[in-house]
């Protein structure tokens, strides 16, 4: 398997395909660390999984047109709406095994818009956690 | 959440479930993904689908 470049990378919020307007995808699973160490010889300690935190991080440009990042994704903020939430390492292939879509309904908790400099492009995070019980999951297979 | 097909127009300068800006596309979505998909100007409603089993003025309103 070649060593990938983020270049055609999808994403796609709330079905409104905004691959084109981002630029940065983040994605992190953390079981929490439990420790139940008890007296060893090894002095070790020990360790189970406890809950699961995700979230899932997507620098966008900032475009205020119809459909376009702040018309897609404030909405979604400010009225703490669930939406599918998709990403997959290339646009031009399906989904598939070698091609997994990460995916989940997921809550725009942290949105970063505006965050403009003169002369610069603007660009903000905009943060999802899971908003329900299946968290996000990689998928080699579409949703029908 | 129920959902109904109907036949949509992308009037946003992105593509929308794979359908590209100025595409006629017939779908099922959920009332509340078609009212924020209109709210946000990514869609318009064209139409009741053919092979759907609502009414055709079942939040046509919605429609600009």
């Amino acid at each position: 398997m070649a060593k990938g470049t983020a270049l055609k990378d999808s994403v796609d919020v709330d079905g409104v395909d905004l691959s084109n307007m981002a630029r940065a995808v983040v994605f992190s699973s953390e079981h929490e660390r439990i420790d139940v160490s008890g007296f060893s010889a090894s002095g070790a300690n020990e360790f189970v999984a406890g809950q699961t935190d995700q979230t899932l991080t997507i620098t966008f440009y900032g475009a205020y047109g119809a459909g376009e990042t702040h018309a897609t994704l404030y909405p979604i903020h400010q009225g703490r709406e669930v939406v599918m939430v998709k990403w997959r390492a290339d646009q031009t292939a399906p989904v598939s095994a070698t091609n997994p879509e990460l995916r989940g309904n997921g809550l725009l908790l942290t949105y970063g818009s505006p965050n403009r400099t003169r002369g610069e492009a603007e660009t903000f995070e905009a943060q999802f956690v899971a908003a329900d019980e299946d968290g996000f999951q990689f998928y080699a297979a579409a949703l029908p | 959440m129920t959902s109904k097909k109907r036949r949509y127009l992308n009037t946003g300068s992105t593509p929308f479930r794979g359908h590209a800006p100025g595409d006629e596309f017939v779908a099922s979505l959920t009332a509340d993904e078609e009212r924020r998909a209109i709210a946000r100007g990514s869609i318009r409603v064209v139409e009741a689908s053919k092979t759907s089993s609502r009414k055709a003025d079942d939040g046509e309103g919605d429609s600009t």
